[in-house]
């Protein structure tokens, strides 16, 4: 960028100068096809007097003579008299176009010349078409004998009637006017120095321009706006091009103003042909180009879409290439962000002085400061070079020895700054949370320092397991396969970070499919063991189920919610099919029914194998299979619910036809694909469903009951619920209502029949074909396809999900390529293998990723140091709260508010729609898992996993010697000998290798100061413990 | 790096830099290092969530006329087999009668397992306000059941929504979402009354919960035993010791991620105000006996807290405790008893332990649900209504029966149906199913506890936002007459 010194800059007046530094460096920096035009006069520049008409850049109409008076130029001209400047540039959607006149006046003789009123202190003009027909947008500040206006007129020319906009914006009164213009602020009836801007922005046609006009008071630097005006709709026959002017309507020689004082004048296009949305969280810069494609690492992570740019184009047309922009440090995505400097301001210059230079700077960048006399390429000489110290640097240059006639100045790129030589320049390694000045900040230099982290980190960003934006497949790194493993599985370990990667190029896809192939593990042989009291005799365990209860015509022990606990530990774990098993856990959490008043293990094992079952299955049938289960049925009452009978004043309970709906299927309010929701013309919500509607669903759900007799476990858990015909309601086949802006079916042939007597005549229909249409229903809803999508990427990738990426997935869960809706297992692959999951520049950026839920992190914890590999049936678990701080005064379900089958509310643990207080909130994030941190969870939490890691994960050892602790054999030597080393294996497996050099230096000054103790596995279970409670290890990005 | 001051988010607390610790010390100096009562111009609310929809229109049920005529009988027969026993028909939770004086010779029972709130109610000590539920407009029971009003926009938003209307409950705002709830907005313009804003002035007992979060008050969260502080913190043992150390300093870091910084700031706050809290807290003691469950003992955390509150600087005070189970969509009837048991066991502990630590006649303790039950049954259960009846317990209510010359039993506040409004399908019925239209606001129920708490009446507009469609600020009267100010 270059900027223009000037000697004698100001009038003997002493006011601040206005130079626009920006239009002039992109009027000389651009060639003529592009951007936009401007010009600048003042006295400086020559325009101080004589008719503009006579400048080649102007065309009149009536003339326009400018008088030189006190170094000024004056507008004296009397009628309607505008200089044209033309731009014979095609208008085009989008751009926007801004004229701005500067201006002070003086108010003189109030009298009125014949009694008219005076109008036009200045205005400035848009002209459409050409300057004879079409018509002319004029904003003007108008003053009528005491009273002055700003108004924005549109006139056909040479026709003088207003239309009836006025708005006088932020002055409310007449009498603030002429204050907020600095009339009589001295006393005198000078204003202060004003600006007229208007700006035009054309829509789709030229009939939807949109007009703004401002009045500024510039006598504080920046301007204080005084008044505006704003119009949509606007018509305005462009064509070919579009001209701005200025001008009065009326001479100075009439009575009423004496002089107008036009400091400077310009006219701008920007152009803003669409680019897709910036994300601009700062700015890029860089030669390190790990995938080898030409574009900056550091760009490519910050700016997704940049490597779709073209990159000779210019994106934001502000006149600098996408490669330039990209190479030289600022956002190709934004017309504001390019190098330039800012004003540049002195009274006079004599050599001895000195200037202070202040321009846009990039941290992280080597500039040079240089001089020249005479712009060409070749005459540049370097005066320093700096750092960059923020976002604009400030330098001081003197003068000496510069000539002072003519001198310019500018900064230029020199190189990015690499402080610690490890081959990352230091922008990329702040953005990582490395050290910059420390080449081994974030991993040991025996395994290669932080570049060799860098490129782990970059292989395997992707969805075919090749570098981030790389062009070809490949296998993943172990951190990428960490992560992985975080989002579909319950954690890493060693061994199943080498399993995946051995699969190949591709290895994330591969494993997901063979998964899908794998046999669904249930917890029902388990349960049934239990069940079958001889067996739980012979195991030892029948002192944990209770002896009391039998089942009918078998002796069965009362399984317990406790039971069901252990059973869920052990698939978590040991189940070979890990994905179908996460995935079980997600929808445990979506279709909810909790222990809170049904504490039947054998109910609930049931109840969560049909998860298992259906996780990589089919959407409709699973919400069939959960309708008529008998847990659900008595957790949401539907179970025994019956037709209505007035005589006895009952009527069908409500309970699960609401929640079906609200939780299971389509939620409150009606959705775009995109999940986004949809609005009325008011901008409200669009509810999905009437409470009329709940009253309907719930006459479906009736004459549920228990399929079989026996004590209430055998019957809660043994088979789907049976429909009684002499209990359901008859009436009619079922056909849907929603509520809203969509079609208007209704409930309408599904209406009360006052008679309760059994209809027999339905012989083709049973009630549970009413149930049946009435799911198949709901989940054909169109909402049901962003709700549920949405839902699932929450609990497995992000809190944060993009619009576009649960589309992406809604898409999928709609047609999953075949033409099947609701294919569970075609969503989940396409929620895990889609850029958002794997794309390192999402792992990178501030908003995307999840906090990870307790029951994750004790998963992952366990997988991580293989608890209990030597014991996976766990049976001398059972009968304990299985995961139990060893101190029995605390109970591990209050510390981690999340506990399998011990849901609080129908609601689950934590709410898809929570946001954080504070700063999440204030961003307009979501925060499901932070519903359940709170200052005493904070706390609560890592103290449990501290006794987790110290000492084992259950408590009582009232069953002989029973062992589930984590084990940490492997770690002694390194905790010994080799400190590094050890951090940088737990960070692959606790922070999937994004471990800060921040906190990786707390941890090793740590481990250094315990160095003397020889208790090695402690230090072992201090470094685990710390990392896994860190920010980076308890959060996934 | 510099330690910010993060309890409270506004520049409002009084406190600089100082560590907590020490502040508290500098306090115990000040008060003789015992744990003293609190002082008299000490104020708490506490709000008792009952969450699930109380079917409240059997706990506080109409006597007047006999088993078999009145009101009682019109009760009776709206609610069927649900309907309790009339006084002294010797019937499973027959009611208990309650003393009530200005009730135009209206009597009222309260359901059998309540037998402490009835005492107190008899009192003067406790009260209950009728028909009080979430209202945007004044609307009539005809415009709601015809369309209209829903048709207008007058309506609460997600109306019979279990989460939504205990979060509209919470935030004071019945069209829209809001990041604050107007207890957090109450104690945004009561800091300055507080010695110490250190420890937040806003308690909760049950985690997350927007009532207590305002624009610079955030909630914190103690459980049954208070405050915890991490494991090994008072530790010799040099693995205690660093380990402590340690996951402090990591907290201590900032990052440009949103999430993770949010979670760094929250297990700062936790680690720093724990130590300091637990120090007061341990010094007191209950002994009153509040039942064998988890409410029992939160609330025990409770008077407990109050009890520290002059060791903590505090003067005012909101606390958040929920009971849940009460959504009975079946087995109405033993269900309610076993919760409205535990809840009067609660109470009565309650009030026991704020005598013990002096503090009964200033504190008030007030219910909030998500909503009333239908009067009609499904068979065995009742669902989602809207307008319910809710306690309010407090010596300030004694205090302001007597000003009023009540000098026994209590009143009823705001507006019971009588025997045309306790109707199904007509009535105050706003469909088909007995959902009584509230005939009190929350807002109204809110801002006499606001006023009371000691919120200026101009500022009455600030917590809450459309109380000008139910109560003029500028009126002479509270908007219930239930407190005193």
């Amino acid at each position: 960028m270059i900027q223009f010194c000037f000697k004698n800059l100001l009038s003997p007046l002493s006011r601040k100068v206005h130079v626009r530094n920006a239009s002039i460096i992109i009027l000389a920096s651009l060639p003529s096809a592009l951007g936009a035009q401007s010009v600048s006069f003042s006295t400086a520049e020559g325009y101080s007097s004589g008719n503009l008409g006579t400048h080649p850049d102007w065309l009149t109409r009536n003339g326009v003579n400018m008088n030189a008076a006190q170094g000024r130029a004056v507008l004296t001209s009397g009628g309607f008299a505008e200089a044209i400047f033309g731009n014979p540039q095609p208008v085009i959607t989008n751009d926007i176009y801004t004229t701005q006149i500067e201006f002070t006046f003086i108010a003189g003789n109030q009298n009125s010349v014949n009694n008219t009123p005076f109008r036009d202190v200045l205005n400035a003009s848009f002209y459409g078409f050409n300057d004879t027909a079409g018509s002319r947008l004029k904003l003007s500040i108008n003053r009528n004998t005491n009273a002055y206006t700003i108004s924005l007129q549109d006139e056909p020319l040479l026709n003088q009637s207003e239309l009836d906009f006025t708005d006088t914006g932020s002055v409310s009164s007449n009498a603030v006017l002429p204050s907020a213009l600095g009339i009589n602020r001295n006393s005198d009836l000078q204003s202060d120095l004003l600006r007229l801007r208007m700006t035009a922005i054309r829509g789709a046609t030229e009939n939807d321009w949109e007009v703004t006009g401002e009045l500024f008071n510039n006598l504080n630097s920046g301007g204080t706006l005084i008044a505006s005006v704003n119009l949509s709709g606007v018509t305005f026959p462009t064509s070919n091009n579009l001209r701005a002017g200025f001008g009065s309507a009326q001479s100075d020689s009439n009575a009423g103003f004496s002089n107008r004082f036009i400091e400077s004048f310009s006219f701008e296009r920007e152009n803003r042909s669409p680019v897709p949305t910036p994300t601009s969280s700062g700015v890029v810069l860089g030669s390190l180009d790990v995938n080898r494609n030409g574009i900056a690492d550091l760009a490519e992570l910050t700016s997704p879409q940049i490597a779709q740019l073209p990159t000779t184009e210019d994106s934001d047309g502000d006149g600098v290439s996408n490669i330039t922009e990209a190479s030289s440090g600022t956002d190709p995505f934004d017309a504001n962000s390019y190098l330039r400097s800012r004003n540049f301001s002195r009274a006079t210059l004599a050599s001895g002085d000195t200037v202070d230079f202040t321009f846009t700077s990039t941290p992280g960048v080597r500039y040079r400061i240089e001089h020249s006399n005479s712009l060409e390429a070749s005459d540049w000489t370097r005066l320093r070079s700096v750092n960059a110290n923020g976002t604009e640097t400030t330098v001081t240059i003197p003068l000496t020895g510069l000539d002072l006639e003519r001198c310019f100045f500018r900064a230029s790129v020199a190189r990015a700054l690499d402080s610690d030589s490890d081959g990352l320049e230091d922008n990329i390694e702040l953005y990582l949370g490395f050290d910059p000045n420390n080449a081994n900040s974030v991993n040991s230099a025996a395994a290669g320092g932080d570049f060799a982290q860098f490129t782990r980190l970059f292989n395997g960003a992707s969805a075919n397991g090749g570098e981030f934006n790389g062009s070809s497949a490949g296998v993943p790194s172990a951190e990428q396969t960490s992560r992985f493993l975080t989002q579909a599985a319950f954690g890493p370990s060693e061994d199943l970070i080498d399993s995946i990667r051995a699969l190949g190029d591709n290895a994330f896809s591969t494993w997901i499919d063979d998964q899908v192939n794998t046999p669904a593990t249930l917890m029902e042989p388990y349960r049934r063991l239990l069940e079958n009291r001889g067996e739980a005799d012979a195991r030892g365990l029948s002192s944990f189920v209770n002896p009391n209860v039998r089942y009918y015509g078998t002796r069965f022990g009362d399984v317990e919610t406790r039971n069901a606990e252990t059973a869920w530990m052990r698939q978590a774990l040991f189940a070979p099919d890990k994905l179908r098993q996460r995935v079980a856990w997600v929808l445990a959490q979506i279709l909810v029914a909790s222990s809170e008043n049904t504490r039947h293990g054998s109910a609930q094992m049931r109840y969560y194998d049909l998860l298992i079952e259906h996780a990589l299955g089919n959407y409709e049938d699973l919400l069939y299979e959960v309708s008529v289960n008998p847990l659900m049925g008595r957790y949401l009452s539907s179970l025994g619910n019956r037709r209505a009978d007035p005589s006895e004043g009952r009527f069908p309970d409500e309970n699960y036809a609401r929640e079906i709906m609200q939780l299971f299927s389509i939620g409150l309010w009606e959705l775009n694909l995109d999940g986004t929701m949809i609005l009325d013309s008011s901008g409200n919500p669009i509810p999905t469903y009437s409470n009329e509607d709940i009253v309907q669903v719930a006459r479906v759900f009736t004459g549920l009951d228990f399929s079989r007799g026996g004590d209430f476990p055998l019957r809660l858990a043994a088979h789907p619920m049976q429909m009684r015909e002499d209990r359901h309601d008859q009436g009619g086949a079922v056909s849907v209502s929603v509520y809203g802006s969509g079609e208007k079916e209704f409930l309408q042939s599904f209406r009360y029949t006052p008679d309760p007597l059994p209809v027999f005549g339905r012989s083709s229909r049973s009630g549970l074909d009413d149930i049946r249409d009435t799911v198949s229903i709901l989940f054909n809803h169109p909402n049901c396809a962003p709700f549920i999508s949405r839902n699932m990427i929450q609990h497995l990738v992000t809190s944060n999900p993009t619009p576009a990426y649960v589309r992406r997935v809604a898409e999928v869960f709609e047609n999953d390529g075949t033409g099947t809706r609701g294919n569970l297992a075609a969503v989940t692959k396409a929620i895990l293998l889609d850029e958002e999951a794997r794309s390192l520049s999402f792992q990178l950026a501030n908003t995307p990723g999840r906090l990870k839920a307790p029951m994750l992190r004790l998963t992952s914890l366990a997988t991580a140091f293989e608890a209990g590999v030597d014991n996976p049936s766990l049976h001398d678990l059972d009968g304990v709260q299985f995961y139990q701080h060893p101190d029995p005064n605390d109970r591990a379900f209050e510390s981690f508010l999340e506990y399998p089958f011990n849901h609080p509310s129908v609601f689950n643990f934590y709410e898809p729609g929570y946001a954080h207080p504070g700063t999440i909130r204030s961003s307009g994030l979501l925060s499901p898992e932070f519903q359940i941190l709170n200052s005493l969870t904070a706390v609560n939490m890592p103290n449990q996993f501290y006794g987790f890691i110290d000492d084992r994960f259950h408590t009582r050892t009232n069953a002989g010697t029973p062992r589930f602790a984590i084990n940490t054999d492997d770690y002694i030597s390194d905790a010994r000998d080799n400190p590094e080393r050890l951090v940088d294996r737990l960070n692959l497996l606790l922070c999937h290798g994004r471990l800060s050099a921040r906190t990786r230096t707390i941890i090793l000054d740590s481990l250094q100061r315990l160095s003397s103790s020889t208790n090695n596995r402690r230090k072992v279970e201090h470094a685990i413990y710390l990392m896994m409670t860190s920010p980076d290890g308890a959060l996934l990005r | 790096m510099k330690r910010r001051n993060f309890l409270t988010k506004g520049s409002l607390a009084a406190i600089g830099s100082s560590s907590l610790a020490n502040t508290i010390l500098n306090l115990k100096l000040m008060t003789n290092a015992v744990a003293a009562p609190v002082e008299s111009e000490y104020r708490a609310l506490v709000c008792v969530f009952l969450a699930g929809g109380s079917d409240s229109y059997n706990m506080l049920v109409p006597t007047t006329g006999s088993a078999t005529s009145g009101e009682y009988a019109n009760y009776a027969n709206m609610r069927s087999g649900l309907a309790l026993p009339f006084p002294g028909t010797g019937g499973t939770d027959e009611l208990l009668p309650l003393s009530i004086r200005r009730s135009g010779g209206r009597s009222y029972g309260l359901h059998g397992a309540m037998p402490g709130l009835a005492s107190r109610i008899n009192e003067g000590n406790a009260t209950m306000v009728a028909n009080v539920g979430t209202l945007a407009a004044q609307v009539t029971a005809q415009q709601v059941r015809n369309g209209s009003a829903a048709a207008a926009g007058l309506l609460p938003r997600a109306l019979f929504s279990h989460n939504d209307q205990q979060v509209t409950w919470q935030t004071g705002l019945t069209r829209t979402g809001s990041p604050t709830g107007w207890g957090g907005r109450l104690a945004d313009r009561l800091l300055s009354r507080n010695i110490s804003n250190e420890v937040s002035m806003n308690i909760s007992l049950a985690g997350n919960r927007t009532l207590l979060v305002g624009d610079s008050t955030i909630s914190y969260t103690i459980g049954e035993n208070g405050a915890e502080t991490l494991t090994g913190i008072n530790s010799n043992n040099i693995f205690d010791r660093e380990r402590v150390a340690a996951a402090r300093s990591i907290v201590e870091g900032s990052s440009e991620h949103l999430l993770l910084q949010s979670f760094a700031e929250e297990k700062q706050l936790a680690f720093d105000s724990s130590e300091a809290f637990s120090e007061a807290f341990n010094r007191v003691r209950v002994n009153a006996n509040f039942g064998g469950d988890r409410f029992g003992r939160e609330l025990r955390a409770v008077a407990r807290t109050i009890g520290s509150s002059r060791d903590l600087g505090l003067r005012r005070q909101i606390f958040f405790v929920e009971l849940g189970g009460f959504d009975h969509h079946a087995e109405l009837a033993g269900s309610l008893r076993g919760r409205l048991g535990i809840l009067d066991d609660g109470l009565a502990g309650f009030w026991e332990a704020l005598g013990e630590v002096q503090a009964q006649d200033n504190v008030v303790t007030f219910t909030c649900s998500d909503f009333g039950r239908t009067l009609r049954s499904n068979g065995g259960g009742t669902d989602h209504a809207w307008g319910g009846n809710a306690i309010v317990m407090g010596g300030p209510v004694r205090q302001r029966l007597r000003n009023d010359g009540v000098n026994s039993g209590s009143r009823i506040y705001g507006s019971y149906p009588d025997e045309s409004e306790l109707r199904v399908g007509t009535g105050l019925d706003t469909g088909d199913n007995g959902r009584m239209l509230p005939t009190t606001s929350t807002d109204e129920y809110f801002a006499e506890l606001s006023l009371w708490l000691g919120l200026s009446r101009n500022e009455l507009v600030d917590v809450l936002p459309n109380i000008g469609t139910f109560y003029s600020p500028t009126s002479t009267g509270t908007p219930l007459g239930m407190l005193p100010t």
